[in-house]
């Protein structure tokens, strides 16, 4: 009884029943109160009645008429043995009879009594007109008043109707439950999934999603619910991805500090060595130590780029056009990749960003610079601009060969990379400052056919917008 | 159905040419729900089965089933009784057990057909029954399932829809 669900259901039959209860109570009471009026009584008695006055009355009319039959004050109709073929129906079984004599009722409806007598010449039949006086059309009168009686009689119309009433109430609301199990389990169906994914999510499901379905408030908290999970979904992994990135700071410090503290000397040392060296070996000497210093002056900045990794760069943030800041970047890298076409998709509006103008810079110029490698000779560059809930956001395609699966999965860690080119750090660098700024880089589907890249940046309020 | 036994021995038998015929002393069935009936002017319809037995609550070795219809002259009150089946026949005028004695009167099965020499003993079983004694149904068939209905069903009173005796006596020998 804990679920919604059983709320409720328990909510609408205490709600209904108490209803139900009262129309019951009134409707038996306004039954008992009608049934008081009934005839049945009344019509049982004076059926009673009338059924002995009439019986008084015929027997009345039948003693009369055999008293003035045997005073002779009555003509009567005979009928004679020999001529029984002849004998209406009721004088041949009157004759056949062992009855010396016998009275029934004869003509339309019984309007008439007959006194039949055995004489020895054959039968006598003395009639009486009853007048108006049907007497078997009043037997069959009286045989269905009695029917009626006892068909009253033999029914509890009190019982029968409140029966009737509850079995009929008490379906009506068994039916009316179905809808209700139905709206209870549509109403209690997407909290209890609400509940599932808060507790999923509460037990480390991050991905967990819930399906909306309707439009109202439970659809509106699941909406909230789903945008709270991506929320907290992304800034867990920012934070993971920072805290990472502390660690590798920290390391990269270190790192640096450490091979600081030994290239110093060891160039110095170099150094003295080759002016302490004879003029005889000088051209072998210089050619070694021009190596040697040359490697150190690479290890060194390698510990310059480490530096830079480790170091927490100023924000200073400022309101500015995205757009400028794009074409900007791009004039700047293009002298460096002449052969490389650079095409844009910008938002005409201008996305204004509140953020650290160097710290975007170099996000950019990053973002720009392996486009324009990944492209190469002959290939493109496309940058986009739009905002998008309340981020302005710029987007990197090339159309370079893309990112195998094992790029795309470490593509932001922090690598030492010894090819000529670059430390293996800048993306690293990049989204830390991205994070930093209070935007994300993620990897988007390239539109070019190679990699993409979408950097999404706080977007400047109205009035701070309105002001540059 | 309830069968209410009679005392045992109250049937006696005698033939009339090939006929067996069964008189039954105390044996009255003009009495109470079927006197109420008659006495309201309705009519009432009796079935009597005679069975001979060749033991007691043994083998049947005949059975004759007869039915008739008893109603009441209110005003003379007298009874009249018809016999349903070929030949019809009916008789009217008729006092209570004038009427009872007239309907076994009218009960016979032919002897020759019970195949019994004189010395055979056998036993006979005679039984009424009064079908639909009860009230009236007032409703009509398709008035089963309407409001109507279930409220002349509800509101019905507990009665017996039949009404029945039988009584069992033996052994006789033909005379």
């Amino acid at each position: 009884m804990h679920s919604l669900r059983a709320r409720l259901i328990l909510a609408f039959i205490i709600a209904t029943l108490m209803p139900l209860g009262a129309t019951i109570w009134i409707t038996t009471s306004l039954l008992e109160r009608s049934l008081g009026y009934a005839t049945t009584e009344e019509l049982n008695r004076l059926s009673r009645t009338l059924e002995g006055t009439v019986r008084q009355f015929y027997q009345r009319e039948r003693d009369g008429l055999k008293r003035e039959a045997l005073d002779g004050r009555v003509a009567a109709t005979s009928y004679p043995v020999a001529d029984t073929n002849a004998w209406p129906e009721d004088v041949r079984a009157f004759w056949e009879s062992g009855e010396a004599e016998r009275s029934s009722l004869s003509g339309p409806g019984g309007d008439h009594l007959d006194f039949m007598r055995k004489t020895n010449a054959g039968v006598d039949v003395y009639r009486r007109d009853l007048g108006a006086i049907r007497m078997q059309e009043l037997s069959e009168e009286f045989r269905r008043t009695r029917e009626l009686v006892g068909s009253l009689e033999s029914r509890d119309l009190r019982r029968g109707f409140t029966l009737t009433l509850l079995l009929l109430v008490g379906v009506v609301w068994l039916i009316s439950l179905a809808p209700l199990l139905f709206i209870a389990h549509r109403i209690s169906s997407p909290i209890r999934q609400l509940t599932a994914g808060l507790t999923g999510f509460a037990a480390g499901e991050w991905d967990r999603r819930l399906e909306k379905g309707r439009d109202d408030e439970v659809g509106r908290a699941v909406d909230a619910f789903n945008d709270m999970a991506e929320q907290l979904r992304r800034s867990r992994e920012r934070l993971v991805y920072l805290t990472q990135m502390s660690s590798w700071q920290s390391l990269a410090r270190k790192t640096a500090h450490e091979l600081k503290n030994s290239l110093t000397p060891i160039r110095l040392t170099i150094e003295e060595m080759l002016a302490r060296q004879p003029l005889a070996d000088r051209a072998f000497m210089d050619q070694a130590v021009q190596i040697v210093v040359s490697e150190i002056e690479t290890l060194e900045r390698r510990v310059r780029a480490f530096s830079e990794f480790a170091s927490e760069p100023p924000a200073n943030p400022e309101v500015f056009d995205l757009n400028v800041l794009i074409a900007e970047r791009v004039a700047l890298l293009k002298p460096a990749h002449p052969e490389t076409a650079y095409s844009f998709r910008l938002d005409v509006r201008g996305p204004r960003v509140h953020a650290g103008t160097d710290l975007v810079k170099g996000i950019l110029t990053n973002l720009l610079e392996n486009a324009a490698e990944a492209a190469g000779p002959g290939g493109s560059v496309m940058t986009i601009s739009h905002s998008q809930g309340g981020q302005a956001v710029v987007e990197v395609h090339d159309s370079g060969p893309g990112l195998s699966d094992e790029a795309r999965r470490t593509l932001f860690e922090p690598t030492i990379t010894f090819k000529k080119r670059g430390m293996g750090l800048g993306l690293s660098i990049a989204r830390k400052n991205a994070l930093l700024l209070g935007g994300d880089i993620t990897l988007v589907e390239g539109v070019l056919g190679g990699a993409g890249f979408r950097v999404a940046l706080p977007s400047a309020p109205e009035s701070a917008a309105a002001s540059v | 159905m309830a069968t209410a036994p009679l005392v045992a021995q109250a049937l006696t038998i005698r033939t009339v040419a090939d006929a067996l015929h069964v008189q039954a002393r105390g044996f009255s069935f003009i009495e109470g729900p079927v006197l109420t009936r008659l006495r309201e002017g309705r009519s009432v319809r009796i079935d009597f089965e005679m069975t001979v037995l060749s033991k007691p609550e043994g083998p049947v070795v005949k059975q004759m089933m007869q039915g008739f219809t008893l109603s009441f002259d209110l005003w003379e009150e007298r009874y009249a009784v018809s016999r349903i089946g070929s030949p019809p026949r009916s008789i009217s005028h008729l006092r209570p057990r004038d009427a009872e004695t007239w309907c076994l009167e009218n009960l016979t099965l032919p002897v020759s057909s019970l195949g019994f020499s004189r010395d055979t003993p056998f036993w006979i079983r005679l039984a009424y029954h009064v079908p639909d004694i009860g009230p009236e149904a007032s409703e009509a068939p398709g008035e089963r399932y309407t409001l109507r209905g279930l409220i002349d069903r509800l509101s019905r009173r507990r009665e017996e829809a039949d009404l029945a005796k039988s009584v069992d006596a033996g052994p006789f020998r033909l005379p």
